[in-house]
């Protein structure tokens, strides 16, 4: 579908922690924890505005490609380590997430 | 009278809980800190209780039927019963109302129920940690009901807490207790303690914690559920 790289480059994203592209597969957007891992797909990029070590572990749970923290959410320390330490790519997005959403869909999805 | 009591603490079935966190471990740990009340709140389950029962009776210890259930809005909220079979009640409704997630292996251990003697007679395959359909008023109704008490848990932690999650305690809310951790800024003690009673537990997941938080003193007409959840509700 896309790759973290492009999303990186088309929407301008702020890079907390990234450590190689990868596919992504899909999209899924919650900050309620418990259904994004009951619900979102694997090779995901999840956007939330959820910034705590919690976050780490739903991504990993669910193989998340990477996870961008929309509204200009910043990671609290903790989940930036974590991020680091797990090598799961974090990255931010001014846009609130709407936004993001319509942003990814008119340049990215569709503009396939 | 002045008793003991530590009510926040897991066993094995709770997914993020230490290996050696078995239910012989706990209460004999608990026994050697001198605690005479002590609840076993595993996330969303109650289905530990009967050994853990059977083994506090031996010690001399008063098992409170509890469990920690995690609200629709993903607030942990801590239930204390006088029967076994109310909060049975409610950890089979709970049970049923989950999002199926199953664990992974590599980011939890397994969700162990033990008989009095550390085996594993079960392992449940589903995540239990995760959010229940229940929303906390919901909740709180539920509770009362089956005559128990719901204490909002560690509010002053900045994930799952009511204050974390709802940015406040809801006044319409019938909260008579509320759980602290023992790094709970003064400030924020002091106003709770003025509404509330305050409750600090150890919320403990391995040994260490357990020990290090030691539980705290509460004075009860007499060491009973019954007693307990009165004390809490005042």
């Amino acid at each position: 579908m896309t790759t973290i790289k492009k999303l990186i480059d088309v929407l301008e994203l702020t890079v907390f922690n990234f450590t190689e592209d990868a596919k992504i597969d899909s999209f899924y957007i919650g900050d309620l924890l418990s259904w994004v891992m009951g619900k979102a797909d694997t090779h995901n990029c999840w956007l939330t505005v959820m910034n705590n070590i919690n976050v780490c572990a739903v991504a990993s749970l669910t193989e998340s490609s990477c996870v961008i923290l929309c509204e200009g959410v910043q990671p609290d320390e903790s989940l930036k380590q974590k991020a680091i330490q797990q090598n799961l790519c974090l990255l931010g997005c001014r846009l609130p997430l709407f936004e993001a959403a319509k942003s990814i869909t008119e340049n990215i999805l569709n503009a396939c | 009278m002045l008793v003991k009591a530590q009510l926040h603490v897991h066993s094995t079935l709770s997914a993020c809980c230490d290996k050696e966190n078995t239910l012989n471990n706990i209460v004999n740990m608990c026994a050697l800190l001198g605690i005479k009340i002590l609840a076993l709140s595993d996330h969303n389950s109650c289905r530990n209780f009967l050994p853990f029962d059977k083994l506090c009776k031996q010690k001399g210890i008063l098992a409170v039927p509890a469990m920690e259930v995690t609200t629709a809005e993903e607030i942990h909220v801590l239930c204390l019963f006088n029967h076994y079979e109310d909060a049975k009640l409610l950890c089979d409704d709970i049970y049923n109302s989950l999002i199926k997630v199953k664990t992974n292996a590599i980011l939890y251990n397994p969700q162990n129920v033990l008989d009095e003697f550390d085996n594993v007679t079960e392992t449940e395959q589903y995540l239990l940690s995760v959010a229940s359909s229940y929303g906390i008023y919901e909740l709180f109704d539920k509770v009362k009901k089956l005559n128990g008490i719901a204490i909002p848990a560690h509010v002053d932690r900045e994930t799952n807490s009511i204050i974390s999650v709802l940015g406040t305690i809801p006044y319409d809310l019938d909260v008579r207790c509320v759980e602290i951790t023992s790094s709970c800024d003064e400030k924020l003690k002091g106003r709770l303690k003025s509404k509330y009673n305050v409750i600090i537990s150890s919320d403990a997941h391995c040994l260490e914690e357990l020990c290090s938080a030691d539980g705290f003193y509460i004075d009860v007409e007499e060491v009973s559920t019954k007693a307990l959840i009165k004390r809490l509700s005042y």
